[in-house]
């Protein structure tokens, strides 16, 4: 358990647009968003490979020190907190991108593709409030 | 003129040949009235469309002014689609006989229509105009032209609004723009020969100047010169009297102008409440969007950090778990496993020097320890682990706090916004659509305004003093020119001439002036009797009297003495132009009736009970011929009554419908006319 | 003349008699429809007659 900051995170490319929209209008960065897709992946008990269809997306180094806890704890509680789990980053994260590809899926079907397109372009337009409808989607799941 | 006879063919809705009789005795006690009865949509206004279309060619009346050239057709639909089977065009015409100082007048005018299935088309025929003298002899002109001058000189069109009228606009003719009142003016001039008068004064004018030029260009000495001097003066004289015109014009446009601007301020008063009341909502607004947006903002950062609640279990989990094992010492490791291990492999003995020896209880429970004790490595992390989690966990409700802080607020916020909106727009929806200026713009208009006016008065008092001084000495250089004539013996005829045309000049506009003053004031005096005769009760209260002002435009003078015009109901004017009309017919006639028909689509409509029984009791000793359009709510069996009391009525016709588009004229008796007539409940 | 013109020669039978003369003829050619121009030249003739009658000496 590193925090390793050299690590090129992946997401899907066809999520490459999403996550530069959604960066400016939603999530102070990339890391952020793909943290809460992670999160919906794991709660959800889903994780999707990305398979061939990864693209990298953004250094690990700009993901944070409590984000990273988080990371663990999922891989911990997965692997019977078998402590050895956490001691390589790369695959902590490789676990990370599964469940956040999942999640991203989750998140486009409960909430995002009301403001996007078939493509996952964002109506930038109409999506002035989105922070509030991923925060309020965030609340409403924990009810 | 007086109607005689209307002959329609295919017009309007009047399909075929239909004709209509007019009662037309004139003289005390002769059957003037002719009432024509028929339900809305039946006709009426095209009797009267049709009189106005015989006598002056005109297709429109004033109540067309918004329907479009195209949708306004004078030939009977169902005659053209007749026609149209056999593919053939409308012949449609109508033709009015009249008289005009006992001799007979018939005026035919045509109209062809033909239908195709895309467009309609309508153009104007030939029109005729036969004149059948006293002496029996007749004439027959053909040219437009001149058949038009000869009907304006009998009823000019100017005029024609004041006996041709739609009741629903007759008010109208007292709320006129200045336009308006001039070209009526001009016809009233006409109607009583004062636009002769100034016809002659013109042409006086010129005959004078043309006389006087050839005096001032033969004359010689002395003479020569004063003649030259009048002649400077009459130019100049000339020249300030047609800026005195403007002045005049220039002088009503602003007080109009200065009405309105006004009538805006006052308007703007009333609703600055309303603008402060906007501005500060306004201002509420824009702070409510801002703090919409920073909400938004404190909602974008706190994302990331309200994701982790969704793995709050994870987290807690893994924590307790670190946590147990912390406080059992597994981590960190109270023993060291090296320690252990050198125990277990070497030294075979604890450091209190027990011996541990393989298959006893201490080499098992060493064992077990060693078993647990995880690497360096790994225990560090996992404390950071925990250290983490712990942090996380201990901020969790105060981000579930401000999450669901930050969401409520943000929901108050938009209300709040939803509901300002919604206050503004009413507000704005009281302000008005008008555009509106600021009340200092309004105010610098006006001042603007009475500026100019305080100018051109200025202008006008010069301008009339200056005329007061060439009169003056046009005045005496004329006697000055008489005295010189006499002296040289100018007996000369071109002198004399001049001279002549100089005092037939003068003369005549004095005539004019003494004239128009004493005219005006009689239709006024005219006026007042008839008003006050069809006026009720309550009216004759409150309105005082008509007066008529120089362009023979109309004001109503309260019981204070103030103007009150724009204040009386529209029955009231109605009864004003009525009283106004039958008072210049009566001038012009010289106390006589005027030979004019007065024509008058649903008078009464605007007019209470009372002012409907003056009107019938009345009007028919006003005029030397009163047609009356009316539907079954204006005449019922009281007004019949009352009419048939009077003795003037002679002919009654009723309108009826006989498909979509067709109307058919019948004549009724009118002995039994009250037996198809309505009741109506007794009207205070 | 036009009733309304009756009135017109009455207040003109306070003014001498070629003026009154002069002054009807103006009325009455302006009554009868004819064009300004006309009526000017029309009402020359009228004062040269007017004129001759008095037995003025020519030129």
């Amino acid at each position: 358990m590193n925090m390793s900051g050299d690590i090129r995170v992946k997401t899907d490319k066809k999520y490459k647009g999403l996550y530069n929209d959604l960066k400016n209008l939603a999530f102070g960065d990339m890391h952020e968003l793909f943290f809460l897709c992670s999160c919906l992946g794991y709660r959800a008990h889903k994780s999707k490979p990305l398979g061939s269809n990864g693209e990298e997306r953004f250094w690990s180094r700009t993901i944070t020190p409590e984000e990273y806890a988080c990371f663990y704890a999922m891989v911990l509680e997965k692997n019977d907190m078998n402590l050895s789990t956490t001691k390589d980053d790369k695959s902590v994260i490789a676990e990370m991108e599964k469940y956040a590809n999942a999640g991203m899926e989750i998140l486009l079907e409960e909430l995002l593709n009301e403001y996007c397109s078939a493509d996952y372009k964002l109506d930038s337009i109409h999506s002035k409030e989105l922070p509030r409808a991923i925060l309020h989607y965030i609340y409403e799941k924990l009810q | 003129m007086i109607l005689t006879k209307l002959t329609m063919n295919d017009f309007r809705q009047f399909k075929g040949v239909q004709q209509v009789d007019f009662a037309s005795q004139m003289g005390q006690g002769g059957k003037n009235v002719t009432v024509i009865f028929g339900q809305n949509g039946r006709g009426k206004t095209g009797l009267f469309r049709a009189i106005v279309f015989a006598l002056y060619g005109e297709r429109r009346l004033s109540q067309d002014e918004e329907v479009e050239q195209q949708e306004l057709y004078l030939v009977n639909s169902g005659a053209i689609e007749d026609k149209k089977k056999e593919g053939k065009s409308v012949h449609a015409y109508v033709e009015l006989d009249f008289r005009h100082k006992e001799e007979q007048f018939t005026i035919k005018r045509s109209l062809l229509a033909i239908s195709d299935k895309h467009e309609r088309l309508e153009q104007l025929g030939p029109v005729t105009l036969s004149h059948t003298k006293s002496d029996g002899n007749t004439m027959t002109f053909n040219d437009p032209e001149e058949i038009q001058r000869i009907v304006n000189n009998i009823l000019d069109k100017n005029v024609k609004e004041y006996f041709l009228f739609d009741g629903e606009k007759i008010q109208r003719l007292t709320m006129a723009s200045i336009e308006q009142r001039k070209e009526v003016a001009k016809g009233i001039k006409n109607l009583l020969n004062v636009d002769a008068l100034e016809k002659a004064i013109k042409a006086l004018q010129k005959l004078r100047k043309s006389l006087n030029t050839e005096v001032g260009r033969r004359a010689t000495g002395e003479y020569k010169r004063v003649v030259y001097q009048q002649n400077q003066l009459d130019e100049k004289r000339n020249a300030l009297k047609a800026r005195l015109s403007e002045i005049e014009e220039e002088h009503s446009h602003l007080s109009v102008e200065k009405k309105k601007t006004d009538k805006l301020l006052e308007e703007y008063q009333d609703i600055l409440h309303l603008v402060k009341e906007r501005n500060d909502l306004e201002t509420q607004l824009k702070l409510q969007k801002e703090h919409a947006a920073h909400l938004l903002s404190e909602m974008k950062a706190r994302t990331a950090k309200s994701s982790q609640l969704l793995i709050s279990s994870t987290i807690d989990y893994v924590f307790n778990v670190i946590d147990q094992k912390k406080q059992r010492g597994e981590i960190p490791s109270e023993v060291r496993k090296d320690l252990i291990e050198r125990i277990l492999d070497i030294d075979h003995k604890c450091i209190c020097e027990r011996p541990v020896l393989p298959g006893t209880p201490e080499q098992s429970a060493l064992l077990r320890w060693k078993n647990k004790v995880a690497d360096i490595e790994l225990e560090d992390s996992a404390l950071e682990i925990w250290r983490s989690l712990s942090g996380l966990r201990s901020s969790r409700d105060d981000i579930s706090g401000l999450v669901e802080t930050l969401l409520q607020g943000y929901a108050v916020c938009r209300n709040d916004i939803e509901k300002l909106l919604k206050k503004i727009e009413d507000v704005n929806d009281q302000i008005g659509a008008s555009e509106r200026k600021d009340t200092a713009d309004l105010e610098k208009i006006r001042k603007n305004i009475e500026e100019k006016q305080i100018k051109i008065e200025a202008e006008r008092i010069t301008i009339k003093k200056e005329l007061e001084t060439i009169e003056a000495d046009y005045a005496s250089l004329s006697t000055q020119r008489k005295n010189l004539e006499k002296e040289e013996n100018l007996k000369n005829e071109l002198a004399r001439r001049a001279s002549l045309a100089e005092e037939t000049y003068e003369a005549v506009e004095q005539v004019y002036k003494e004239f128009t003053d004493e005219i005006k004031d009689r239709i006024a005096q005219e006026a007042n009797k008839y008003f006050a005769q069809l006026l009720d009760k309550e009216g004759r209260e409150t309105l005082k009297r008509i007066l008529v002002n120089s362009d023979y435009s109309l004001q109503m003078i309260d019981w204070l003495g103030k103007p009150t015009l724009a204040n009386i109901g529209a029955g009231q004017r109605q009864v004003m132009s009525i009283s106004f009309i039958a008072a210049l017919a009566k001038v012009a006639s010289m106390d006589s009736i005027l030979e004019m028909p007065l024509f008058m689509d649903t008078p009464f409509g605007r007019l209470s009970y009372e002012h409907r029984k003056n009107l019938l009791r009345y009007l028919p000793s006003y005029c030397a011929q009163w047609i009356l359009l009316a539907t079954d709510t204006e005449f019922r069996k009281q007004e019949a009554s009352l009419l048939r009391d009077g003795g003037r009525w002679g002919k009654f016709y009723v309108l009826l419908s006989k498909g979509p588009g067709v109307t058919v004229i019948q004549e009724r008796d009118i002995e039994h006319a009250q037996a198809m007539l309505s009741d109506a409940m007794e009207e205070n | 003349m036009s009733d309304i013109g009756d009135l017109i020669r009455q207040k003109l039978e306070n003014y001498p008699p070629d003026v009154a003369e002069l002054a009807i003829a103006a009325i009455q050619s302006s009554e009868s429809g004819m064009p300004e121009s006309s009526i000017a030249d029309y009402l020359e003739n009228v004062v040269r007659q007017i004129v001759r009658k008095r037995g003025v000496v020519d030129e």
